[in-house]
C-alpha cells in the first residue's frame, strides 16, 4: 500500500517537472523570459550602482510626468516631428531609389554619395541641423530625414536592380500596360526592399530624432530628457529613455511586424500538394 | 486567327567585339490555324525567335509578320509558368487581360475551368505544384483569346506523367479553338505528337529543314506511327556530329 503510494507520488513528482519543463522549453516561455530578462539586470545593477536608477524610481518619475500633463505634451510634439520626418525621408528615399534604380546615370552619379551618407552618424546631422535651422521644428524634422532617406533609397534601388528579369518579359510579351506594371508588379517586387529599409529608417530616425532635441529644441521628448539631466535627477532622464526604447519596440513588434505579415501573406504557405496526374 | 511570315530574320546581340549572332538567318511560314514546332540544338535562337515574334524583342535584320500585320493579340507560354508570386491565381490572369470588370474575370474563370483548375481561383501560386502552375501559365495565356499562340518548351521542367497529361490537354484545346500555335520544344516525340509541321533549326540560327507530319489529329504519344516517324527523323540527324545533335533546353 504504502509503496504504491510513494511510487505515486514519485510518478506525480515527474509528471510535473516534465510538465514544467514543457512550458519553460517552450519557446513562448523564452520569449517572455527575453522580455523580463532586461528589467531583472537592471533591478540588479541599479542595486549595486546607486547611481543608477532603479526600476521604482523612474516609474515615479514616469508617474509625475504623466499626470504633470508633460508626457503627453512633449511625446506629442515629438511624434508629430516624427511623422513628418519619416513621411519627407520614405517618399523622397522612394524617389531616389527608384531613379537609381532605373536609370544607370543616376546610380553612377549618386551611388557614392548615398553610401557616404548612410555613414553619417545621425549626431553629426543633429549638430548640423541645429546651427543651420536653429532651435524649432524644422532641425528635428531635417534630422529625421536626412537620417532615413539613405536606407530607404538604398534598400529600393536594390530592390528595383534585383526585380526579377522573367516577369519584366512576360508583362512585355503581353503588353501589359505601363500603369499596371507599376502598380503590380514594380512595387510589389520592391516592397519587401521597402520594409527592410523603412524599419531600418524607424530605428535610426527616432535615434535622430532624440539627439536633435537634445540638443536643439526647447520641447520633445529629446528636450525633457536632457532638461532632468541637467537637473541632476538620472530617473526623470531615465524614465523619457524607457518610454523611447519602449515605442520603438513597439513600432516595430507591433505596428510594422503586422503590416510586414499581411503584405507577405502570400509567402507564408507552401506548396504541400502533390502533382496531379490525369491521363490524356 | 492569324499567320505567321519570317523573313530573313537575323539577330545580333551585343555591338563591336562583344558581338553574339543569335540568329543568321531564318525564314518559314505558318499557316491560320496551324500547328507548327520548332526543334534545334541548344543555342540555335529558339527562344530568341519567339521573344521576336512576340515583339519583346527587335530582329537586327528581316522581318516578322503577324495576321494582317495589324495588332495581333498573341499569348505566350514560358518554359517556366511566370506567375507574380503575390498576386493570386485569378489576379494573375486578369493581369495580362485587357481593361477590367466583370467580363474579365468570367473569362479568367472560364478558361481556369478549360485547364481544370478553377477550383484553385483563390488561392496563392506557391500553393500549387508545378504543373498546376504551368496550368495555370496556359490558362493565362489562353484568356488573352489570341489570334497566335507562342509556347516555348512549356512542358520541359515537368515530371512525364504531368507533361503527357498536358499534351493530351493541349491538343484538345488547339482542336477545339483552331488556334495558329507556335510551339519550341527539343523533344522529338512531343513535336511529332503535336505538329503539323516541324521546322527544324540548324546551330547558328538557321533553317535546316520543314518536316511535314502527315497524321491526323488526335494523336496519341503511345501511337506506334508517332514513334516510328520520331526515330525516322531522329535518324536523319545521324550525319550530325553529336555536340550538334538535338537536345538540350538552352
Amino acid at each position: 500500500m504504502t509503496g504504491d503510494v510513494i511510487v505515486s507520488g514519485a510518478a506525480r513528482a515527474q509528471r510535473v517537472w516534465h510538465r514544467a519543463w514543457r512550458i519553460l522549453a517552450h519557446h513562448r516561455a523564452a520569449r517572455v523570459g527575453s522580455w523580463l530578462l532586461v528589467p531583472a539586470v537592471w533591478v540588479a545593477i541599479s542595486a549595486a550602482v546607486p547611481r543608477i536608477a532603479g526600476p521604482v524610481p523612474v516609474a515615479e518619475a514616469f508617474w509625475e510626468e504623466l499626470t504633470s500633463g508633460e508626457l503627453y505634451w512633449q511625446f506629442g510634439i515629438s511624434l508629430r516631428r516624427f511623422l513628418v520626418g519619416m513621411a519627407i525621408g520614405i517618399g523622397l528615399g522612394l524617389v531616389v531609389g527608384i531613379a537609381l534604380g532605373i536609370w544607370r546615370v543616376f546610380d553612377l552619379l549618386l551611388s557614392g554619395p548615398a553610401i557616404a551618407a548612410l555613414a553619417i552618424p545621425s549626431i553629426i546631422w543633429a549638430l548640423l541641423a541645429t546651427m543651420w535651422f536653429g532651435f524649432g521644428d524644422t532641425a528635428p524634422i531635417f534630422t529625421v530625414a536626412v537620417s532615413a532617406l539613405p536606407f530607404v533609397g538604398v534598400n529600393v534601388t536594390t530592390g528595383i536592380q534585383a526585380m526579377p528579369r522573367d516577369l519584366t518579359r512576360m508583362s512585355a510579351a503581353f503588353g501589359v500596360p505601363a500603369w499596371r506594371r507599376l502598380t503590380r508588379l514594380l512595387v510589389p517586387a520592391v516592397t519587401g526592399y521597402l520594409f527592410a529599409g523603412t524599419r531600418l529608417a524607424m530605428i535610426v530616425g527616432w535615434q535622430a530624432l532624440l539627439l536633435s532635441e537634445w540638443f536643439g529644441a526647447v520641447d520633445g521628448v529629446g528636450f525633457r530628457a536632457r532638461y532632468w539631466y541637467d537637473a541632476n535627477r538620472p530617473e526623470g532622464t531615465l524614465a523619457w529613455i524607457v518610454l523611447f526604447i519602449v515605442f520603438v519596440v513597439l513600432l516595430d513588434r507591433v505596428l510594422l511586424e503586422r503590416i510586414s505579415r499581411w503584405v507577405f501573406r502570400w509567402r507564408a504557405q507552401e506548396s504541400t500538394q502533390p502533382a496531379p496526374v490525369q491521363e490524356a | 486567327m492569324a499567320a505567321i511570315e519570317v523573313r530573313g530574320v537575323r539577330k545580333v546581340f551585343g555591338t563591336g567585339d562583344h558581338q553574339t549572332v543569335a540568329i543568321e538567318d531564318i525564314s518559314f511560314s505558318v499557316a491560320d490555324g496551324e500547328f507548327v514546332s520548332v526543334v534545334g540544338p541548344s543555342g540555335c535562337g529558339k527562344t530568341t525567335l519567339l521573344n521576336i515574334i512576340s515583339g519583346v524583342e527587335k530582329a537586327t535584320a528581316g522581318e516578322v509578320v503577324v495576321g494582317d500585320g495589324s495588332e495581333v493579340r498573341i499569348g505566350y507560354v514560358f518554359q517556366e509558368p511566370r506567375l507574380l508570386p503575390w498576386r493570386r491565381v485569378l489576379d494573375n490572369i486578369l493581369y495580362v487581360l485587357p481593361g477590367r470588370g466583370r467580363n474579365n474575370r468570367a473569362r479568367a474563370l472560364e478558361f481556369l475551368g478549360m485547364v481544370g483548375l478553377e477550383d484553385v481561383a483563390r488561392k496563392w501560386p506557391n500553393q500549387l505544384s508545378g504543373g498546376m502552375q504551368q496550368r495555370v501559365g496556359i490558362a493565362r495565356a489562353l484568356a488573352v483569346e489570341p489570334a497566335l499562340l507562342l509556347m516555348d518548351e512549356p512542358f520541359s521542367h515537368l515530371d512525364a506523367m504531368t507533361a503527357r497529361a498536358l499534351r493530351g490537354q493541349l491538343q484538345d484545346i488547339w482542336l477545339a479553338t483552331g488556334l495558329t500555335v507556335l510551339f519550341v520544344t527539343h523533344d522529338i516525340a512531343e513535336a511529332v505528337q503535336l505538329s503539323d509541321r516541324i521546322v527544324v533549326l540548324a546551330r547558328g540560327g538557321t533553317v535546316r529543314e520543314v518536316l511535314p507530319i502527315e497524321l491526323e489529329h488526335p494523336r496519341l504519344s503511345s501511337d506506334p506511327r508517332v514513334g516510328a516517324l520520331q526515330a525516322e527523323i531522329m535518324g536523319r540527324f545521324d550525319d550530325v556530329p553529336s555536340r550538334e545533335a538535338v537536345g538540350g533546353t538552352r
